[in-house]
């Protein structure tokens, strides 16, 4: 076996104490910590306290916190998730059906954002000293300070109130109509993407300003080599590894990010579900979102990993 | 309730609710920054506050999940805005001499939307269904012990058996247990019916994109089909209301459905002729709630003192900007309950006086005033309300829904939870019941707020 390979087996094997961990913890944590009886959200303030016993006695919420963790991983064995206890659905379905609104909206804030930060990146460093790179500096820096749920009222009143181009835009799933579909997702991926593209901006710029001081650029230049083939071929290619890791990093709170972009837009993703089960203490959506997130996370950290190799072949996997 | 609409603005019922329904289609329909499907589909989009928990009335639905479900589904009786019951799938009912047989005479030619007829045999199982632990219906409590079981007499009588008299019954028959749902459906769907619900209401199920939205449709087969006059609706989730604010004014939706609108929002939308405000008769109240079997409010010196501080009427004028009414009361006016009696006049020299006969004011620790965000407002003016009579008082932010009114008044000695009983169905239940719960919690500051929201029938959402 490739030692490439031998390496994912191993972070993959990495990823079951990692979820074991994570998993109890929250399932302690949430029951104990954070507290809360969910029978309350659940029955809502006109139940009386023997409909709240009934109602813990029929979600097991009764017995000791270790037997539930059993029962739990228990069922995780047989990959099922459990019942939520606010919504009629079982769990696997229910972040299935939260899922795809989720990725899509990561997916092209991460796209917009690369879109817009590799070549500013590159300008901001190459073009420094003119006018249009120092404006576009300053931009990165608005980018950085706005925060996204703000931007995304604002690009709702521009784009829908004041310009009333908005009308039709609720959200349907791709599948179903996948021009209405991006058309509700377009301002949420941009609120999403606005930081992370002037985030990144600054992360490139900075690592070329770095690489542009090297003797091999130096070098490559006094080949004679034109400047763009010296920023794109020599430089670029060095300078874009710390950005992989930014992204990589930025997976997680692109998540958290979603959750409320999701909340303004009214998108049915998972952000929303998870933060709305620890609401209203729906444990079992908590659990099966968290477990969720931690893969993500954990895969996306893998993912960075191999694109080094990738990007730089003097990194070994071993 | 705010709409494109131009129609009057004034009390519905649940029947004129559907008319005004139209109302407000129609006016989009004419508005140039409406969307061109309106013309030929009536659809009326509302932006709502919270997402659709379940469309199973008998498990899990939420109070405001009401908004839903009684366009999906209907109940034997209802109740108008004076408290009075009227037939809706029954049509005349009667309650035996010894009050522990009660028979209802249900509308005839009655079906679901999958054309099960409805029956005095439907109406026996959606008891059975309710009363049956493995169904696990939160409301089971509400009818254990009570109902003995229903029996159909004939298609179109059922009589209730009692295990002895209890005038709330028909009170709870409006609220959700008393919705009706298909026994068929529920048969086909099991565990699964929440998601593909059947009633014998005006609109039928099309989908619910679980935290996006509720769609529903015209029925064709509904009894009173004349009543309906859009084609389609949807149920839009806003949670955030400067979002839902903004998708009004942009077009995306044409009614706003919110469980607590700003007063600022409110007197803006009121300026602005191309939106009515709609008052709704004003159920909802913002109260100070203690605690008064524990210390130190089982003190009635003390209540009483703090119930002379409360200046109600200023509270109306800064915190919602003159668009309530002070008040001492749960009722609106015209409620058969207690028309004439308006509780309690503000009075300082008195609030002073019970202090003193409380022998309180010699305690060095402060009362804590527990409140939420959203009646942090509400909470400091109390607060320097008691402390003008020399009270001290902290206050302390608890989050929202770790405080509901019942849980709040069940934790906290004295709170400002946010505002209660907002609909006519709420205000029916403790007419008869008293409250329910197990806490004893006494509201002695009820400030009433009319413009706070629409009420289209009763689904005022909580």
């Amino acid at each position: 076996m490739p030692a490439m390979w031998r390496y994912v087996l191993r972070r993959t094997l990495v990823l079951i104490p990692t979820v074991a961990l994570v998993s109890f913890g929250i399932f302690v944590l949430m029951r104990t910590a954070v507290g809360g009886d969910p029978t309350l959200y659940l029955l809502g303030h006109e139940a009386t306290l023997r409909e709240a016993a009934q109602a813990r006695a029929r979600l097991g919420l009764d017995r000791p916190i270790i037997v539930q963790y059993a029962e739990w991983l228990r069922r995780l064995g047989a990959l099922d998730l459990g019942r939520s206890f606010e919504y009629p659905m079982d769990v696997g379905p229910a972040l299935a059906g939260r899922l795809p609104a989720t990725l899509e909206l990561t997916l092209m804030a991460t796209l917009l954002a690369l879109f817009v930060a590799v070549p500013a990146g590159v300008f901001t460093a190459v073009g420094r000293h003119t006018p249009l790179g120092r404006a576009m500096s300053a931009a990165t820096m608005a980018g950085i300070c706005v925060p996204n749920f703000w931007l995304g009222m604002l690009l709702i009143y521009v784009f829908g109130v004041k310009l009333g181009w908005l009308a039709n835009s609720a959200y349907v799933p791709l599948p179903e109509n996948w021009r209405q579909n991006l058309a509700s997702m377009a301002l949420p991926a941009v609120s999403l993407a606005a930081y992370y593209a002037a985030s990144w901006t600054r992360y490139l710029n900075a690592a070329l300003l770095g690489v542009l001081q090297h003797d091999y650029v130096r070098v490559a230049r006094a080949k004679g080599l034109a400047d763009r083939t010296v920023v794109l071929k020599h430089a670029l290619r060095n300078a874009i590894i710390p950005m992989v890791t930014a992204v990589g990093q930025s997976v997680p709170y692109m998540l958290a990010g979603a959750v409320i972009v999701e909340a303004v837009f009214s998108l049915p993703g998972l952000g929303r579900l998870l933060s709305d089960a620890i609401q209203s203490r729906d444990y079992p959506i908590v659990q099966g979102a968290v477990l969720l997130v931690t893969a993500a996370v954990v895969a996306s950290s893998l993912a960075v990993d191999m694109a080094y190799g990738v990007l730089d072949p003097r990194i070994r996997y071993d | 309730m705010r709409t494109r609409s131009r129609r009057a603005g004034r009390r519905l019922t649940r029947r004129e609710f559907m008319a005004t329904v139209a109302g407000a289609v129609g006016a989009a329909a004419l508005d140039d920054r409406a969307p061109a499907q309106a013309q030929t589909k009536r659809t009326l989009r509302i932006a709502r506050g919270a997402n659709a928990r379940s469309l199973d009335p008998h498990i899990n639905a939420r109070l405001y999940d009401r908004l839903v479900l009684y366009t999906l589904y209907e109940p034997l009786i209802d109740v108008d805005d004076r408290g009075n019951f009227f037939p809706v799938l029954a049509r005349s009912w009667e309650v035996g001499s010894t009050g522990r047989v009660v028979t209802f005479h249900l509308r005839p030619g009655v079906v679901f939307h999958d054309g099960t007829p409805f029956t005095a045999e439907v109406v026996k199982y959606n008891i059975e269904r309710i009363l049956d632990p493995a169904t696990g219906s939160e409301h089971r409590a509400r009818f254990e012990g009570i109902i003995q079981g229903v029996r159909a007499v004939d298609a179109a009588t059922a009589q209730f058996y009692l295990a002895r008299p209890y005038p709330p019954l028909l009170s709870e028959l409006i609220d959700r247990p008393g919705l009706m749902v298909s026994p068929a459906a529920v048969k086909k769907y099991g565990k699964d019916f929440a998601r593909n619900p059947v009633g014998t209401g005006p609109f039928k199920f099309v989908e619910w994109i679980q935290g996006s939205r509720v769609t529903v449709e015209r029925s064709p087969r509904y009894w009173n089909a004349k009543a309906i006059r859009s084609d389609q609706m949807i149920f839009q989730d806003f949670p955030e209301p400067a979002v839902a604010d903004a998708q009004l004014r942009g077009g995306q939706v044409d009614v706003v459905a919110l469980e607590d609108l700003p007063a600022e929002d409110v007197l803006a939308f009121q300026k602005d002729s191309g939106y009515r405000v709609v008052p709704s008769p004003a159920y909802a109240w913002s109260a100070i709630q203690m605690k008064v079997d524990v210390p130190p409010f089982d003190n009635r010196d003390l209540r009483q003192a703090i119930m002379y501080a409360i200046d109600r009427e200023q509270i109306v004028k800064v915190i919602y900007h003159g668009l309530g009414k002070a008040t001492g009361k749960f009722f609106h006016e015209g409620w058969w309950a207690d028309p004439h009696y308006n509780g309690p006049a503000y009075d300082p020299d008195l609030a002073r006086q019970k202090l003193k006969a409380s022998g309180y004011l010699d305690r060095p620790t402060p009362l804590l005033l527990y409140v939420q965000s959203s009646t942090v407002p509400l909470g400091e003016m109390a607060q320097a309300q008691m402390q003008a009579i020399g009270l001290r008082v902290t206050i302390r932010l608890v989050s929202e829904r770790a405080c509901t009114p019942w849980c709040c008044g069940a934790r906290f000695p004295l709170a400002s939870p946010r505002p209660g009983r907002p609909a006519r169905i709420q205000t029916a239940s403790p007419t008869f019941s008293g409250i329910r719960g197990a806490t004893q919690t006494r509201p002695t500051t009820t400030t009433r707020r009319s413009t706070s929201c629409w009420t289209p029938g009763r689904s005022r959402t909580t």
